[in-house]
């Protein structure tokens, strides 16, 4: 009685906050008349008075409390004057053998540089017996730099928030007394993931490499595969609390500028805390923000970004994620792999077709069996149209109840399988199969025809490579599914008439999504089959390159054999 | 503005859709009717009709370079037959619209939706002509231009298709009805070419003006081929005196079809595609409508346009009140309202502003002989 009584009070009683349940304060009150501690340490620059630099360096990083943050406090003796100096690392993110050999010991062991007494003399005179010198007016920054620091990349910096950037990238900051400014050491040394195969889009014959979390690693991966003094990368920051490196490559005399200035415009005009993936990325720079299709590609692939780059597009590495970003884009090169180019191109055209069959079947598949079945019967063979009814004889759901119920089931167990630990993915799918396959039909909850809907559209959606496209077109299905059961072709064609004008309107980065057939180009030399690799003369047009042509009219110049 | 340019494959199947969707329904059945088995000499002589009148068409057109019928109408007699045209033209291609709609959509209540309301399935496709208006114009006419392909091809499909089951004795006797039939009388059957109402109003949209003579020439030819397939494979399939439906002619070819036994009907395919070339008219019809209604009106915001002209379209839509009053309106109606609107009030626009501007020239010529041998 009691349990009913609470029951009926909770749904018509409006809940209570207890007193001693947490609120989060909000937000907006607190910050408008507070100044946050944070901006008091904002927009400074390193003071000459070296203790106001440390206590301002001991709150700015929390030393307090961070464990990992390393302070150092030393003595350098120049010129038998003692300066107070410190340093500031990251442990584990700087390499330690580096900065107590090449920093400390310099700096603080005796040697002859910062032992030597005598003034330093440029040129003597002497005149009446009266020798004048021209003595080197000694400048301690420029001495530490020019002869305590035997390292390749040190720089000068003046700014805390530069100073912040880099000691959390990993290098060694130098403060030393009287001077204004500090040296940005590069000490950067981490543990990162070698580098592996690519998982996610392997192919047979072709590179076998795939990118790692490390920004450098990465470019210098791509700068490896691509031999050319005019690969540009520039590096840019995403975020104002986590501040993450990303880099914008592209081929100088290639790329189209305005595509490299629109993409360098987006990046930087990003007002975000942080951005953790390339993903979340490509979500902040694509065109259409409110489509559920990708606008830029994501590939793990060294040698795919390489051909992209090749191409005339923008590669941009993402510190952080084995994945870079590649724009623009057309749907077509979602249904492209690296290793159409490696095979004969026949061989190659004959995988493009069956993964364009494959698009279509796995996004209209189960709504052209529910119009079929339900209102163009006539189409199917009579034979093949007793065997549907009788198979569904036994079966008490609507055509729409059996095929939601099933594609719900799909997704689920596809959704759990990727999620849980692998081994574990694999039970999964074949408990999976089983319930739904075998167990399922013997129940008499679906028909057997449709197992074999759903697993044909299951499987073809593994042959359309994009992920993100995946996604689309398991969204897409639901609704096709839904139309084709309320009007059968006619609620087909609707829904792909409005989805093929939205495909229409949509642009990367400028580039129409369904160039060159929408705008058609009959001239395009980049249509969706592809030409013999000695005939692929001409750069994707759309593109609009600094070079279209990426062979001579006669590639094959040795099958002349009269030049 | 620029990004609402179209290329000359683009303007070409705008004109082109118009056609198709008049052969869709009941353009074939109507040319048989008035012209027995000289059908395919009557459809090749409103061709030349057709393309020498375009011809002459364009050479009116020269002097009001990226200028719509709307615009020439401004010139000839102001604001007032700027308005008169802008409303002439928005009723009857509401009207024909409508009518053609409704005339699908009856039809595929007969062969699939039968418990279902015509209206609603009249709704259905102004819907979606609405949604992909609020996408774009130019969007628009990317999609139909992939559309057109794909009737193209199911056009050629069918004919190749009955190949096999057709009687070309069927072409005799040659003259059909009559030579006053065939090329007197016959000659009306230009109303054939009723989408060349849009190269009335493309101009302003054509990327280079000087492609409009080679759009025109181009879709005239194309819709003739197509015309001239439909009517072929319906007068080779079956005896034009017992072509008694009164109903979508071409699918009663597709209905012939038959590819190997496993497929015995695949009539529902032609169906699908021909769902998506009414869809694509309709949006087409209500874009070019807003375009004109904006300009003529000076309306900033396109929207409300677009959900009047649709709900005007419904309300057509719902005037015929059985399947013979929309047979009446879709093939005797709007072959005479094709007829005036397109090849004479607008002609004759066109020829007086020609007149007017060739005066003005003449005159503007004259005045400058007169002030030279005055200063001489």
């Amino acid at each position: 009685m009691g349990y009913f009584k609470n029951l009926v009070k909770s749904l018509f009683q409006d809940q209570i906050d207890s007193d001693d349940s947490f609120v989060l304060p909000e937000m907006n009150q607190q910050t408008e008349n507070n100044i946050q501690p944070e901006d008091l340490l904002k927009d400074k620059n390193v003071y000459p008075n070296i203790d106001v630099n440390l206590e301002y360096i001991n709150a700015r990083f929390n030393s307090l409390i961070n464990s990992d943050i390393k302070i150092r406090e030393f003595l350098i003796n120049i010129r038998n004057k003692q300066y107070k100096a410190f340093i500031i690392f990251i442990d584990g993110m700087s390499d330690s053998d580096s900065i107590n050999d090449f920093i400390l010991k310099p700096l603080m062991m005796k040697n002859k540089a910062n032992t030597y007494e005598g003034p330093q003399v440029i040129s003597e005179a002497v005149a009446n017996n009266i020798s004048v010198r021209r003595v080197k007016k000694f400048n301690i920054s420029d001495y530490v730099m020019e002869c305590l620091l035997p390292q390749n990349d040190v720089q000068r910096v003046n700014s805390f928030d530069d100073i912040a950037d880099s000691v959390v990238s990993g290098n060694c900051i130098l403060f030393v007394d009287t001077i204004d400014y500090v040296f940005d050491i590069s000490t950067k040394k981490f543990e990162t993931r070698s580098i592996g195969e690519p998982k996610n889009e392997p192919i047979i014959r072709g590179s076998q490499e795939a990118f790692v979390e490390n920004l450098r690693t990465n470019t210098s991966m791509i700068r490896r595969n691509l031999s050319n003094e005019n690969l540009i990368v520039e590096n840019l920051t995403i975020g104002k609390v986590d501040k993450n490196k990303c880099a914008v490559c592209y081929i100088k005399n290639i790329a189209n500028s305005d595509l490299v200035a629109e993409v360098k415009y987006r990046l930087n005009n990003i007002d975000v805390d942080y951005c953790l993936s390339v993903g979340e990325l490509e979500q902040f720079i694509k065109d259409d923000i409110d489509t559920t299709l990708p606008e830029a590609v994501q590939t793990e692939r060294v040698d795919r970004a390489t051909s992209y780059l090749l191409q005339g597009r923008v590669v941009i590495v993402y510190n952080g994620c084995p994945y870079v970003l590649v724009v623009p884009i057309t749907i077509f090169d979602f249904l492209k792999s690296q290793e159409d180019t490696n095979i004969n191109y026949m061989a190659a055209n004959l995988l493009k077709i069956i993964r364009g069959i494959s698009f279509v079947l796995t996004l209209l598949l189960p709504s052209f069996y529910i119009a079929i079945s339900t209102y163009h019967s006539e189409l199917l063979p009579t034979d093949l149209l007793f065997s549907i009814v009788s198979s569904r004889s036994s079966v008490p759901f609507m055509i729409i109840i059996e095929i939601l119920i099933m594609e719900v089931s799909f997704e689920i167990i596809r959704e759990a399988g990727l999620r849980v630990a692998s081994p574990m993915g694999q039970t999964v799918g074949i408990v999976g199969t089983i319930v739904l396959g075998q167990a399922a039909v013997d129940a008499s909850i679906v028909s057997p025809i449709l197992i074999i809907i759903v697993a044909i559209t299951g499987i073809t959606s593994f042959a359309v490579l994009d992920i993100s496209l995946s996604f689309h077109l398991r969204i897409a299905r639901f609704v096709y599914t839904i139309l084709g059961a309320l009007a059968g072709f006619l609620g087909i064609a609707v829904g792909l008439f409005i989805h093929l004008t939205i495909l229409c309107s949509l642009k990367s980065f400028g580039v129409p999504y369904l160039a060159p057939y929408a705008p058609l180009n009959v001239k395009s030399n980049s249509k969706y089959l592809l030409k013999p690799a000695w005939k692929r003369e001409y750069r994707d047009e759309y593109l609009a390159t600094k070079r279209p042509k990426s062979q001579g009219h006669i590639s094959l110049k040795w099958r002349n054999k009269n030049n | 503005m620029n990004n609402e340019k179209l290329n000359t494959i683009e303007a070409t199947f705008l004109v082109v859709i118009v056609t198709l969707t008049h052969i869709i329904l009941n353009l074939p059945n109507t040319i048989l009717k008035q012209s027995g088995s000289a059908s395919i000499i009557n459809v090749v002589y409103v061709s030349i009709l057709t393309l020498i009148f375009f011809l002459i068409l364009n050479k009116l057109f020269n002097p009001f370079s990226g200028k719509d019928i709307v615009d020439v109408s401004e010139y000839v007699g102001g604001k007032p037959l700027k308005i008169i045209t802008n409303i002439i033209y928005s009723v009857y291609l509401i009207f024909v619209a409508g009518v053609l709609i409704l005339n699908f959509s009856e039809l595929l209540r007969l062969i699939y939706f039968q418990n279902a309301w015509t209206p609603l399935l009249v709704l259905i496709f102004i819907t979606a002509a609405v949604i992909v208006n609020k996408i774009g114009f130019k969007n628009i006419v990317k999609a139909n231009t992939l559309i057109v392909f794909v009737v193209l091809i199911t056009v050629v499909v069918i004919f190749a298709a009955s190949l096999d089951k057709v009687e070309f004795q069927r072409v005799f006797p040659i003259l059909g009805y009559g030579v006053n039939e065939t090329f007197i009388i016959g000659a009306l059957n230009v109303f054939s070419f009723g989408g060349l109402i849009f190269l009335y109003l493309i101009r302003p949209n054509l990327k280079e003006q000087k492609k409009y003579k080679k759009v025109g020439i181009i879709s005239i030819i194309l819709s003739a081929l197509y015309l001239l397939l439909s009517v072929s494979s319906l007068l080779f399939l079956f005896p034009f005196l017992t072509t008694g439906t009164e109903t979508l002619s071409v699918y009663m070819s597709t209905r012939a079809i038959e590819f190997g036994k496993f497929f015995e009907r695949t009539d529902a395919l032609f169906i699908l595609v021909w769902i998506f070339t009414f869809l694509s008219y309709l949006s087409v019809i209500i874009s070019y409508l807003t375009k004109i209604n904006k300009k003529t009106f000076d309306v900033k915001n396109s929207s409300p346009i677009i959900y009047i002209i649709a709900l005007l379209i419904l309300a057509v839509t719902l005037i015929p009140k059985d399947n013979a009053q929309i047979m009446f309106l879709e093939t005797v109606v709007y072959k005479y309202a094709a007829l005036i609107i397109v090849f004479l009030y607008s002609f004759a626009i066109l020829l007086i502003g020609y007149l007017k501007k060739t005066g003005v020239k003449l005159k503007q010529t004259r005045n400058n002989k007169k002030l030279m041998l005055n200063v001489k």
